[in-house]
């Protein structure tokens, strides 16, 4: 059976400032699966969001998404056809109540949808619903995490692309995070995971694109991936290193 | 206590209700866009002059003026928004302050060519008689009225912004125009629209000051700097802030072209304005709570 492909990306260069940081990179993402892609610090992850957003200028030979084409379309349109990212820094609106946040989620859907929307992301996230009169600004980081996750399915998208989300989180609250993207995924949402972290993406993903300085140096299932020399010694290797020293 | 200290007050706290208006415009727009709009009081200028040429005889003709400078004027600020202001704002630096100062100099020499007669006005076009007095206070109607007016206004525009959902479009563009952008929201458009109502706010107080205030060109830049006053001492915590800062402001004005001597009144207004910068530059209503 073919793969239908919700994202279908081929060439994609990305400027930030003058120097192109993404250079030429290919990427398809099925519906219902869960891709990760993975590369240290300054690899161009961000960057190559942002060029699939539109908040960076980008080219791209084709850019294919759930059978339209995105290039051209300001960001919010790109958003309001299904893709939605949720990134690093959150951009919640600290000011504004839980509820508030998570209702603006839904600004692209329409009003009757908001209610059952509403309802799963409090079941998925119980902790928003106590604070649902809260300003968002005075959340921890791990529950202005969720409430970023939660915002952003309330637009209940095609696809779903997290940026680090377990960025700067307590070993704890990364758990809860990573099983809850693990049900968002057993849901059927469509989710692009980009992580520095590759335990915690391969132990999510099932397939995987390994990016650096701007181009995808190795792709394949994370299995595969894992047990390749390339990902065991540029980016297992030094955590595998650290458990043969530690008594 | 003294009716002169009264009625002094009370008229400089109606002032203020008008500058709480004007401000609001100014507010909204800073407070959505980042951008300090220097042509603002020029936009009260536009409303002023609006009224001016539609000469309203009755009391309906002038509300119906009202109404449609408040259309002109966010009709004006809607592409003022499109073909001056964004082409900048993708840019560093600061070109939107260039643009709308020279904006408001521009503006000043077409009310100047155009209405060469200085400091025109029109007559009370209010039905409830010319002035209110009690107990040895008097004041003129169109002064409670413009007063009453800026208030009722100021609370529909209120409501508009914390408990709409197009408000909270608006407020989430103030708070993180990224996130804005992340839920779907058409930037472009909210600022286009914010600007149009920022300006219909000013032109609207325009109509309001006219029948107490004479026109002259040279206001606009006068007023610009009273709303910008207002939107430094009101703080960006919230609306409410901006209408308490406009009474300050109106109060301070009233009480010192009374009780200081001659020019000294101009100069007490922005000794308070710095006073309050020293002492609270966070403004009045600023709220703690940021991530």
């Amino acid at each position: 059976m073919p793969v239908e492909h919700v994202l279908q990306v081929e060439g994609l260069k990305v400027r930030r400032g003058r120097s192109e940081v993404v250079r030429g990179v290919d990427l398809v993402v099925g519906r219902g699966e869960c891709v990760c892609l993975v590369g240290s610090n300054g690899a161009g992850k961000t960057s190559l969001i942002e060029g699939l957003l539109g908040v960076l200028p980008a080219r791209c030979s084709r850019l294919m998404f759930d059978g339209e084409r995105l290039d051209g379309l300001p960001p919010w349109e790109r958003v309001r056809r299904g893709l939605v990212v949720v990134p690093q820094e959150r951009d919640l609106f600290a000011g504004m109540t839980v509820r508030e946040n998570l209702m603006l989620g839904a600004t692209s859907r329409t009003r009757r949808r908001e209610s059952t929307a509403l309802d799963r992301v409090f079941s998925l996230f119980p902790r928003l619903k106590e604070r649902s009169g809260q300003a968002a600004g005075t959340l921890s980081g791990g529950e202005r995490t969720m409430l970023a996750l939660g915002r952003a399915l309330m637009s209940e998208p095609k696809m779903l692309v997290l940026d680090e989300p377990s960025l700067g989180l307590a070993p704890k609250v990364v758990g809860v995070i990573v099983s809850t993207i693990v049900d968002i995924s057993r849901q059927g949402t469509t989710l692009l995971l980009v992580e520095q972290n590759i335990h915690q993406a391969f132990a999510v993903a099932s397939r995987a694109y390994v990016l650096e300085h701007g181009a995808v140096i190795a792709e394949g299932t994370t299995d595969e991936l894992a047990g390749s020399d390339l990902v065991r010694h540029g980016y297992l290797g030094r955590s595998a290193r650290g458990s043969v020293v530690a008594p | 206590m003294n009716a002169t200290l009264v009625q002094v007050t009370l008229t400089g706290l109606l002032q203020g209700l008008i500058y709480a208006l004007i401000g609001l415009g100014l507010y909204l727009i800073f407070n959505v866009m980042r951008v300090v709009n220097f042509a603002h009081g020029h936009l009260v200028l536009v409303g002023m002059y609006g009224m001016l040429i539609l000469e309203p005889r009755t009391f309906g003709d002038y509300l119906l003026g009202l109404v449609v400078m408040a259309l002109v004027a966010a009709a004006i600020g809607y592409l003022i928004e499109r073909f001056l202001i964004e082409p900048g704002l993708a840019r560093p630096g600061h070109s939107q302050l260039v643009i709308t100062l020279g904006l408001g100099i521009v503006l000043q020499y077409v009310f100047q060519v155009l209405f060469p007669e200085p400091f025109e006005s029109i007559p009370n076009p209010y039905p409830w008689g010319e002035a209110f007095a009690a107990f040895g206070v008097t004041i003129s109607m169109p002064r409670i009225a413009a007063g009453v007016a800026s208030l009722v206004l100021g609370v529909l525009i209120s409501i508009l912004v914390y408990w709409t959902r197009a408000g909270s479009i608006i407020r989430a563009c103030a708070e993180s125009l990224s996130g804005a952008m992340h839920v779907g929201v058409n930037v472009r458009r909210t600022y286009r629209l914010t600007f149009a109502l920022g300006a219909a706010c000013a032109a609207v107080a325009g109509g309001l000051l006219l029948p107490i205030q004479p026109v002259s060109p040279i206001l606009g830049l006068e007023l610009t700097i009273k709303a910008f006053v207002v939107v430094v001492i009101g703080g960006s915590g919230s609306l409410w802030g901006t209408a308490v800062a406009g009474v300050i402001l109106g109060v301070a004005e009233a009480l010192g072209s009374v009780y200081a001597p001659g020019s000294l009144a101009t100069s007490l207004v922005y000794a308070l304005f710095f006073l309050i910068i020293l002492l609270r530059p966070q403004g009045i209503a600023r709220r703690v709570a940021r991530a």
